[in-house]
C-alpha cells in the first residue's frame, strides 16, 4: 500500500473512534473493541464468535447471551461471513450508524494486515515459527469456544425439545446437509412445537 | 460480462466496476463456508480467467494464515492482485455489501419484533442450532489445529487459564509462546508433529 492510502486508513480508524464519542460514546468504545477483536480473529473468521462473546457480552454485557445467539442466527441466513455479526451488535448499540461503524470496524484491521502481509508473502510462508504460533492460539481458541458452547447451551437448551433439536441440527451439520435447509426445518418446527 | 480470454497474471481492462459487480454478486450468494471458496474459484479462475490457479492457491495460503474472514480476505487479494488497493476495496466492498445490508435490515426487524409470540418461538428453537453450529465449528477446529500433545496440552492449560478468569489476551499470547517453544523443541528432536496447512 502507498503511503497515501495508509493515511486514509488512519483517517478512518480515528474516525470510527473519534467519530461517535459526541453522541454514542458505546458506540467508540464498541468499534475501538471490534478492531481489536478483528485483529485477533484467526483462523477464519468463526474465532471471533468466541471474542464477542468473551469481551462483548460477558466482560462489557453490551447485549444478553440470548441477544447475541439470535444474532449468530440471523447471520445463518445472510449470505457471507459470519463475521457480519458485528453488524448486529453494532445495530443493537446505535442503530444504522452503529451498524455501519461497527461493520468497518471489524473488517478493516484483516483489509490492511492482508495489505501489509502481502509484499513479504515469501519470508512469511517459509516462518515455521509464525505457523507453530498460529497453531497454539488456534488450540487456545478451542477452550473459548468451549466456554462459549456452555454459555450457550445454558441460555439455549432449556428442555429436552430444544436439546433434541441441537443434537439433530449437530448430526446434520457433520453429515454437511446444507445449513440453510437446516436452518429453515428448524425455522418450521421451532413456529410449530414452540 | 463474462471476459473471455486466455489466464494472464493480470488481464488488462478489468475495471473498478467490474471488479464491485463481480464480488457484489458472489457476496450475494456466499453461502455455505468452505465449498464457497470452491464456488469463488471456480468463477474467477476458470469462468471469468482473472487470475491463475497457482496465484489463487498463493492467496488461499497467505490468508489462512492472517486473521479474518478467510472469503472476505480472498476477494481482497483478488481484488488487489488485479487492480492495486483501490480493487482490493472495490473488491472486499462488493463481497461485504449484500450481507450487511441483509444483516443491517434483519437486525432493524429483529429488535423490533422480539416481543411477538411467534419470533420467540422462532429463536427459541433456533437458539438450539447456533448450539449446534458452535459444537460442530469446534469439533473441526479441534480436528484441523490440535497436533500433537503439544496442542492438547495447550487446549487444557488455556481452559485452565479461562477458568481461572485470565484475561483472552494473555491466554491467546501465552498459547502462541508455549506452541513456540513445545513446537521448536520437539522439531529439534526428532521429526515432531506435522504441521500441515488446514
Amino acid at each position: 500500500m502507498t503511503v497515501r492510502a495508509w493515511v486514509i486508513a488512519a483517517v478512518l480508524a480515528v474516525a470510527l473512534l473519534a467519530g461517535p464519542r459526541v453522541w454514542a460514546p458505546a458506540l467508540a468504545e464498541l468499534n475501538l473493541t471490534l478492531m481489536k477483536l478483528g485483529t485477533l480473529a484467526f483462523g477464519g473468521g468463526f474465532t471471533l464468535v468466541p471474542l464477542i462473546q468473551h469481551e462483548v457480552v460477558e466482560h462489557r454485557g453490551w447485549l444478553t447471551t440470548r441477544e447475541f445467539i439470535d444474532g449468530i442466527a440471523l447471520g445463518q441466513v445472510t449470505p457471507g461471513p459470519i463475521v457480519i455479526t458485528a453488524t448486529f451488535v453494532g445495530y443493537r448499540i446505535a442503530g444504522l450508524a452503529g451498524a455501519v461503524g461497527s461493520t468497518v470496524a471489524v473488517f478493516l484491521p484483516s483489509f490492511l494486515i492482508l495489505m501489509a502481509a502481502l509484499p513479504h508473502y515469501d519470508r512469511i510462508k517459509r516462518l515455521r515459527a509464525v505457523r507453530w504460533m498460529i497453531q497454539g492460539i488456534l488450540a487456545a481458541f478451542i477452550a473459548l469456544l468451549l466456554s462459549v458452547l456452555v454459555e450457550f447451551g445454558r441460555a439455549s437448551l432449556v428442555d429436552w425439545k430444544t436439546v433434541g433439536l441441537a443434537t439433530a441440527a449437530a448430526l446434520a451439520l457433520w453429515w454437511k446437509i446444507d445449513l440453510l435447509l437446516i436452518v429453515a426445518g428448524a425455522a418450521i418446527f421451532s413456529i410449530l412445537v414452540f | 460480462m463474462i471476459v473471455e480470454q486466455p489466464a494472464a497474471a493480470s488481464p488488462p481492462g478489468v475495471s473498478l466496476v467490474d471488479l464491485f459487480l463481480a464480488f457484489l454478486r458472489l457476496g450475494a450468494t456466499a453461502y455455505g463456508g468452505p465449498a464457497m471458496m470452491a464456488h469463488l474459484k471456480a468463477h474467477l479462475v476458470d469462468q471469468r480467467r482473472w487470475m491463475a490457479a497457482e496465484e489463487f492457491a498463493e492467496g488461499m495460503a497467505l490468508c489462512q494464515v492472517i486473521p479474518g474472514a478467510t472469503m472476505v480476505q480472498m476477494s481482497t487479494y483478488v481484488g488487489f492482485r488485479l487492480h492495486g488497493v483501490s480493487g482490493a476495496v472495490a473488491a472486499a466492498c462488493g463481497f461485504i455489501l449484500p450481507s450487511f445490508v441483509a444483516m443491517t435490515a434483519l437486525s432493524a426487524l429483529y429488535f423490533r419484533s422480539t416481543a411477538l409470540p411467534v419470533i420467540r418461538a422462532l429463536f427459541h428453537g433456533l437458539g438450539a442450532v447456533v448450539v449446534a453450529i458452535v459444537l460442530v465449528a469446534c469439533v473441526r477446529l479441534w480436528r484441523s489445529s490440535v497436533r500433537g500433545w503439544q496442542g492438547l496440552l495447550i487446549v487444557v492449560l488455556a481452559g485452565a487459564a479461562l477458568a481461572w478468569h485470565a484475561h483472552f489476551l494473555l491466554v491467546l499470547a501465552g498459547a502462541a509462546a508455549l506452541a513456540l517453544l513445545l513446537y521448536g523443541l520437539s522439531q529439534r528432536r526428532g521429526p515432531g508433529p506435522e504441521i500441515t496447512d488446514r
